[in-house]
């Protein structure tokens, strides 16, 4: 139906989350026919950014720098680490603004089955960081699922052995939220977790 | 097509498919182990997806005729089960190794009742050594072995035909069952005293592994779970082995 060039285009923009056929249409159309200089400012956009955003030296989030923004920030708390399962989970804590320590950063959990294991997350140079940091206390933040929880334990056990207080984020009840409507799942661990009032 | 009824459910894997689904391996009574793909999973994060996570009870509806199920409908049925500490690797290893050894879609009714033995025992547990979780696995282990016809019978002779005498030393062949050996002098990695096999018929029943029994029992279960597993280990064991390794590094 169309040309080569273009059906190349709507195929390549399909590798992105959510777009499905119709809409790599839509979006090939708009480029080609609406706005050229956007799709020039895209294609150099894609094109350095692939070529130069890796991976920070110290927590792994990336990043084009040898150590990112958050890494060098002498004002974050130097005694506190946070481990997280990906980029977009910084993002989130950061805009919830009432953390103010340093992160870690895996890219993914612990899934044997996968053949995902220690070395593919990072953990030796977490281990690194962990003996050779003034931490303090060591805060676990991957998700709620049964691989975060393994990748959770795996990391907890590497710290307290070296004797540094390891915590978990809460998992619970939602704010606003309604406890009818909960699963049951989540209200079992709110319950076990419940704090003094 | 009439709608079938709910069959109870755990989810032993789940991964990726297309967009934004998933493709579940399940271990359900009716069908053994089988695959379905639930459409949407990834996209409707908050309302599916934490339900659909390994060692909660469902019950799911199974549509389409081919080998690859769509799921229908889901509900929890019954408390989840949360597994604390390293009981949550014995959990992985449970469902990798029903992954590994089941055929799909054969019934497992048997199989399906000792794995939901094995997830109360696991949550029972408070997670903070590796050695509570022996007992549970190596009764899970010989159920299982047993329920694939992979396990000669505990305390039989297969020569005598007749129950062992706990004096006696048996060896474990592969086909037929064990044999006595009557040669005195130290005992072979496939050799097992009868005293051994009869704790052994009596812990799977009840659960209760004395101490040394249990070593005996992991023995014995390496020894009939290696000619199934083949030359590709079991990651989760690996991983374990790691949790180990690393621990006894820093402490020495
Ligand atoms: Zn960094």
């Amino acid at each position: 139906m169309f040309s080569p060039l273009i059906e190349d285009l709507i195929r390549a923009l399909r590798c992105l989350p959510g777009v499905g056929p119709k809409s790599a249409q839509r979006m090939a159309m708009y480029l080609l026919e609406k706005d050229r200089d956007a799709a020039s400012a895209l294609v150099r956009a894609l094109e350095q950014a692939v070529e130069k955003v890796g991976r920070c030296s110290q927590c792994r989030t990336l990043t084009e720098q040898e150590v990112c923004a958050l890494c060098n920030n002498r004002h974050r708390d130097q005694k506190l680490l946070c481990v997280v399962e990906t980029p977009a989970d910084i993002l989130a804590i950061e805009q919830a603004g009432n953390y103010h320590g340093r992160y870690f950063v895996l890219h993914g959990h612990l899934s044997p089955i996968d053949g995902v294991g220690p070395a593919n997350l990072g953990i030796d140079l977490l281990e690194q960081r962990l003996a050779s940091e003034p931490l303090e206390e060591l805060i676990i933040a991957t998700n709620p699922t049964v691989e975060g929880e393994a990748t959770a334990q795996f990391i907890a056990e590497r710290a307290r052995a070296r004797g540094i207080a390891v915590s978990r984020i809460a998992h619970g009840v939602p704010i606003g939220g309604e406890l009818e409507y909960i699963d049951g799942g989540t209200l079992a661990h709110a319950f076990n977790s419940r704090t003094a009032f | 097509m009439k709608p079938q009824p709910l069959q109870p459910a755990y989810i032993l894997h789940s991964r990726p498919y297309r967009d934004s689904s998933l493709i579940l391996e399940l271990l359900t009574p009716d069908y053994g182990r089988i695959a379905c793909v639930a459409r949407g999973a990834r996209r409707d994060k908050q309302r599916r997806t934490q339900s659909l996570q390994p060692f909660v009870p469902l019950l799911v509806g199974l549509l389409g005729r081919g080998d690859l199920k769509t799921l229908g409908s889901v509900e929890n049925s019954g408390c989840a089960l949360w597994l604390k500490g390293r009981a949550v690797y014995a959990g992985l290893y449970a469902n990798e190794l029903l992954l590994r050894l089941l055929a799909a879609g054969e019934a497992q009714y048997e199989i399906f009742a000792s794995y939901q033995v094995l997830l109360q025992d696991l949550a029972a547990l408070p997670g903070d050594s590796s050695d509570q979780l022996e007992a549970p696995l190596r009764r899970f282990e010989l159920h299982v072995l047993q329920n694939l016809g992979s396990c000669p019978q505990l305390g039989y002779c297969a020569h005598s035909m007749a129950p062992v005498s706990a004096e006696a030393c048996y060896r474990l062949e592969n086909e037929s069952g064990f044999v006595p050996v009557y040669r005195a002098g130290q005992a072979g990695a496939c050799e097992f005293s009868g005293a051994e096999l009869l704790a052994l018929e009596r812990a799977v029943q009840d659960g209760k592994f004395a101490p040394e029994l249990l070593v005996t029992a992991k023995r014995l279960t390496r020894l009939l779970l290696a000619p199934l597993l083949g030359d590709r280990p079991l990651a989760s064991r690996e991983l374990f082995k790691q949790v180990y390794r690393s621990n006894h590094d820093l402490e020495s």
